[in-house]
């Protein structure tokens, strides 16, 4: 399709030619659950966000009196923002993989509905019973907390559905993947070697690294739970040392691939809109594959302060942590730069929200890099500096993921008409107030004022100058984005005049019934179609 | 189908490694227990001693240029004094860091005993003549400060004309208390963690008493390392069950057509 | 679960009030007896040992979440409650709480209402133990040793913020305006569409990941070394050990490894350090992971560690600045949490002669 000379990057095709993606033929006939996940993760982040703006306030010291549901409300806003980012991104890069490879709708649909499980399992557990232990639940907290027991059992169930569900639907994409590759073809070794057939699309690439890692935090989640289990059976205590790096191994796990998928999402979509292609070569899969080992290592960094971890542990944690940066920064977001350098590109709000959430994953990064320098860490580990960056973080892949869905709603209305101008108004308010409500993050972060505090202590009053701040800028940012879901979703009802007003309805009859023979074959056909 | 063949194996790794006997193993003994704690970092008294030899030095040209451990016996015990003085010495021997790291003091508490009777003492552990081992008498007065300020206490039993007393060693250095040892259970281990704190090896934890389940390190004593234990294995779990699974999804190779 | 409270099992049978009680119950009133014959100064010394014993226990099981005179906590200011409630409810609120509420004691009620609806645990603690407990609460403050309310803190604004802190705020703030300038340089760029030279590219981005790599090596071999953990041959010249629990810090000059450990060892209660001293800080925690943030008189963090149940962590600073030091603490650790600080001081003082030949770590 592109008529892409070996050396050079297109700049002048037409726009429409690179913009028109091949996809038309694969959507209409495989329906997916992504307006379903469009719809949860649109309705719940407003909830879960509204959470973190009380929590502000309850901090700014504006909320007396509704002070006792800091802790409640804290834990349920980090384990909810945590686990919608990694649904939200699972299911946008399940999207963004159907036109290669094709998961299973049934499994698909379990998804959801586990999710769905585990989501009112955990508002029973937080708001009936107060469970307070934080998203990472550290071992012992959860068993001696001011909660009843009850909570706590319901909240460690809660994530027993929700990691099952997940780890089922990880190992289904990894099933869906190996149907139609090797493993060395969808790892990408054969570029390693030098060979360029077949090729594989980066997405694909990153996907299949991002399952794998996603398996073992998965299962070390279940070991977690089970130890929680076993000393409620047996009351013999678990090794604190073990259980936190387990949690950790499963918690910065989870969420660094969150932004890993949202990454795929971007490999994917971004080529549309800047009319160039954006294939894997070997540069790419070293880069993936470096991550493959490099990301399971990073996660001591959030053990440093434990002294009695080994130091060389601690050393090979910052040495991870910072080897995990190099492939991302030279790698995707150079390519990402290069792709769209002096491109055709076509502005949406699609396309700018990703090209933000590359920026965001940056600065983010740099911010996580810093801390995760041991002697920094001394100074910052647990200040407000680790909420600023994975906030920075998390904002970014939340653009990506609202870009993606307005991608996928815009596919279904080709031809319409943006508002280009309403967008631009839109984007810069987004962009203002995130600034704001991170920088006041950074700030206190650097003025040492500790995370997860409802009040603070009367030295670092100024702590509370910052969170109001704060809560004013997450406000505006917050309804800022809702402006935004509703353009999301109106894109979606636009282009959904197509007799595909019942997408959610639908999806799971579609999922069960449908061979799965022919998918296989479109899948097969546009790759071939991309890869030309 | 793939789930029937992977499942039972990542479930069967990780139950093997779930049933395992727990890593119970000797807890590192090297928690300081409230009495010999009370003694860190007190000041010890710089009083003269007339060693073995004859010879009159001060105690504080002893801990000058190494660390100087002190223990306290007399002659004529027919107690602990000898058997403490040969545990002493084995671990002493064992550990391989006299004369290079420290050396030993040993006082007698007895006003009776005489510079002979440390030569007799030398002897009967088969020391003398090991310029690294001490055996020394003190005036009472200057006796009495040494023992006062590490809390050593003895008392003369007139029926039997034996002292009660304690059995302690201390390491001095510089002066000061730098790590305290009373007898009993696990002394040796706890020697040869304080010989290593002695030489300037900083163990950067020791484990408080509880049955905690499957640690992920362990500190050996004897060879001064940390030793993984089970808790690692289970943290190598979710990598190899990954792995597994891997391998079990891609074992067939992709379908053509 | 009827009979958990030892005063209600003194058989093991279920409503047997046996030989044994009768016959301890006579025995206890014999010997009030005998204690009322006795002359006043044993009596005043009676209660004194009460208060001593009161306070022990106090320090124990109740400070946790409440305090005597030092302002409400988790639960109630304790001090003048003897004024406030009959004995006889106070005895048993202590002993039973978890009766008392569920027979529905509207007092009790009202107080879980009140206090975020976090109920007091039943502690174990017999009616003896509650008796010695009212009689410290009843005790005059001065008889009671309960520590000044803290002298009025006042809310200060920002401070200036240390060197360490401030460099890692510029370094990110400049690193982000690289990247907020070449992202809009690349988005600007495509106003004006042209081909791209792709190998040129790849050898730029060679060049980067060079640039970048020996970047990163050089700022990890630069910064590995200055790393917390003590080295070898590091002496303290003070060693504190440091119990965390909810919601606490004690400082012990000797070890504390079970609850018990507090009310028999020699706790520190007006810690002081002084400028120049290397002090080790031995921190462990009794029940879930608190952290150790050492705060300086700037109200910047200088040093930190976790308190893990079960291990014992060796932070070591060197004590460079003198004035009030806050702690903090930096894992959450449940309701209290920030409630969780303790206090010491630096003073200005010649120290003692260190012995320590290097110095490992150094809060600038």
């Amino acid at each position: 399709m592109h008529t892409t000379p070996a050396t050079t990057y297109p700049g002048t095709i037409g726009a429409a030619d690179a913009a028109a993606p091949s996809r038309d033929l694969a959507v209409p006939e495989t329906q997916s659950t992504i307006y379903a996940w469009m719809l949860t993760t649109a309705a719940l982040f407003v909830i879960l966000a509204l959470l973190g703006v009380y929590m502000r306030l309850v901090q700014g010291g504006a909320l007396a009196g509704l002070e006792s549901w800091f802790y409640p409300m804290m834990t349920l806003h980090g384990i909810g923002m945590a686990g919608l980012w990694f649904v939200a991104s699972m299911a946008c890069a399940c999207e963004a993989l159907r036109k290669h490879v094709l998961a299973s709708s049934a499994v698909a649909v379990f998804a959801l509905a586990g999710t769905v499980v585990g989501v009112v399992l955990l508002l029973v557990s937080v708001f009936m019973g107060r469970f307070a232990a934080g998203w990472y639940f550290l071992y012992p907290l959860p068993l001696q907390g001011e909660w009843p027991a009850w909570s706590a059992v319901t909240f460690l169930l809660a994530l027993t559905v929700l990691g099952v569900t997940w780890l089922v639907w990880s190992l289904d994409i990894l099933r869906a993947v190996a149907v139609k590759y090797s493993l060395s073809h969808a790892l990408g070794w054969h570029y390693l070697r030098g060979e360029t057939e077949p090729a594989v699309p980066p997405a694909v690439i990153i996907v299949t690294v991002s399952m794998i890692v996603n398996v073992v935090a998965l299962v070390a989640a279940v070991v977690v739970l089970v130890l929680f289990y076993l000393e409620l059976l047996t009351g013999r205590p678990s090794d604190a040392l073990l259980m936190k790096n387990l949690t950790f191994l499963f918690g910065h796990t989870l969420v660094n691939l969150a932004m890993y998928l949202a990454i795929a999402v971007v490999y994917d979509a971004l080529p549309d809109y800047a009319g160039r292609p954006w294939k894997a070569n070997k540069i790419v899969a070293i880069s993936w594959n470096s991550v493959l080992l490099i990301v399971l290592l990073a996660y001591f960094h959030h053990l440093y302060m434990d002294f009695v971890q080994p130091a060389t542990v601690q050393y090979i944690g910052q040495i991870a942590s910072y080897a995990a940066s190099l492939p991302a920064a030279v790698v995707t977001i150079f390519g990402a730069l290069l792709l769209v350098y002096h491109a055709p590109m076509r502005w949406t709000l699609a396309s700018v929200l990703f090209f933000l959430g590359l920026m965001g994953w940056a600065i983010g990064g740099i911010g996580a890099v810093i801390d995760s320098t041991i002697v920094a860490n001394v100074r910052l580990h647990n200040t407000l500096w680790v909420p600023a960056h994975f906030h920075t973080y998390m904002l970014a892949g939340f653009g990506i993921i609202v870009g993606h869905f307005y991608h996928c709603g815009r596919l279904q209305a080709q031809g319409r008409a943006e508002r280009t101008g309403y967008h631009t108004v839109l984007v810069t308010l987004l962009v203002a107030s995130a600034c704001g409500f991170l920088a006041m993050f950074y700030v206190g972060g650097a003025y040492s004022v500790p995370r997860r505090y409802s009040v603070y202590p009367i030295e670092l009053a100024h702590g509370a100058t910052y969170a109001l701040w704060a809560a004013v800028f997450a406000s505006v940012f917050l309804l800022t984005t809702v402006l935004c879901l509703i353009e999301v979703v109106g894109s979606w009802r636009k282009g959904a005049t197509g007799g595909a007003e019942a997408w959610v309805g639908k999806s799971a009859v579609a999922g069960s019934l449908r061979p799965s023979t022919p998918n296989a074959a479109i899948g097969t056909s546009a790759v071939s179609r991309v890869d030309q | 189908m793939w789930i029937s063949k992977s499942v039972p194996v990542s479930a069967a790794c990780l139950l093997a490694v779930l049933v395992a006997p727990a890593g119970v193993g000797a807890e590192p003994p090297g928690a300081v227990s409230p009495t010999e704690s009370r003694l860190l970092n007190r000041s010890v008294p710089d009083v003269p001693l007339q060693l073995a030899d004859g010879r009159t030095v001060s105690m504080s040209s002893l801990w000058q240029d190494k660390p100087l451990l002190v223990t306290f016996f007399y002659r004529n015990c027919h107690g602990i004094c000898s058997p403490f003085l040969g545990w002493v010495r084995d671990a002493v021997r064992d550990d391989g860091g006299s004369g290079r790291d420290y050396r030993i003091l040993a006082l007698s508490f007895d006003e009776e005993d005489t510079a002979a009777d440390m030569r007799s003492q030398a002897d009967a552990l088969g020391l003398a003549g090991d310029p690294d081992w001490l055996f020394a008498v003190a005036e009472p007065e200057a006796l009495a400060r040494v023992t006062g300020a590490l809390d050593f206490w003895y008392r003369l039993d007139p029926a039997t004309g034996q002292y009660d007393h304690g059995a302690l060693l201390a390491a001095v250095h510089e002066g000061r208390v730098a790590r305290a040892l009373l007898g009993g259970s696990g002394f040796v281990e706890r020697f040869r963690i304080m010989a290593r704190e002695l030489r300037g090896e900083f163990i950067p934890f020791y484990t408080v008493p509880n049955q905690t389940a499957w640690r992920c390190f362990s500190f050996d004593p004897v060879s001064g390392r940390l030793y993984m234990d089970w808790g690692l294995l289970i943290l190598g779990v979710p990598t190899l069950v990954a792995m597994a699974v891997t391998f079990g999804l891609f074992r067939r190779g992709p379908r053509r057509g | 679960m009827r009979y958990t409270h030892p005063n209600y099992c003194y058989t093991g049978r279920p409503g047997g009030t046996g030989l044994r009680e009768i016959l301890s119950r006579g025995l206890k009133f014999l010997l009030l007896v005998a204690l009322l014959m006795w002359a006043g100064p044993a009596w005043a010394q009676e209660a004194n040992r009460e208060v001593e014993e009161g306070r022990a226990l106090f320090d124990e099981k109740c400070v946790v979440c409440h305090t005597n005179g030092g302002g409400d906590h988790i639960g109630p200011d304790l001090a003048g409650v003897v004024d406030r409630r009959s004995r006889e409810w106070l005895a048993r609120f202590i002993t039973v709480p978890d009766q008392v509420l569920a027979e529905g004691d509207p007092l009790a009620t009202e107080l879980l209402k009140k206090y975020n609806g976090m109920p007091m645990p039943n502690l174990g603690l017999s009616s003896d133990d509650a008796e010695d407990i009212i009689q410290y609460l009843a005790a005059p403050p001065a008889a009671a040793g309960a520590a000044a309310p803290p002298a009025a803190r006042e809310v200060q604004p920002a401070p200036e913020m240390l060197f360490a802190q401030s460099m890692i705020l510029y370094i990110f703030l400049g690193i982000t305006l690289v990247i907020v300038v070449v992202f809009g340089i690349v988005g600007l760029s495509t106003y004006e569409q042209t081909d791209v030279d792709v190998s040129k590219a790849f050898q730029l981005r060679r060049v980067l990941f060079t640039i970048g790599l020996i970047l990163v090596a050089s700022v990890a071999i630069a910064t590995l070394p200055q790393a917390p953990y003590a080295k070898e041959g590091t002496k303290a010249d003070r060693i504190i050990y440091v119990a965390a629990r909810q919601y606490e810090f004690v400082f012990s000059e000797e070890p504390i490894v079970t609850v018990e450990d507090i009310s028999r060892s020699r706790r520190i209660t007006s810690l002081e350090l002084f400028g120049g001293e290397l002090v080790e800080f031995r921190v462990t925690s009794l029940d879930v992971t608190h952290g150790f943030g050492i705060y300086g008189p700037e109200r910047q963090l200088l040093a930190q560690t976790q308190a893990m149940p079960g291990y014992v962590n060796r932070l070591l600073v060197r004590m460079e600045r003198t004035g009030p030091f806050l702690v903090l603490c930096l894992e959450y650790c449940a309701g209290g949490h920030h409630l969780m600080e303790a206090h010491f001081t630096v003073d200005d003082e010649e120290p003692v002669a260190s012995h320590s030949t290097q110095a490992p770590l150094i809060a600038r």
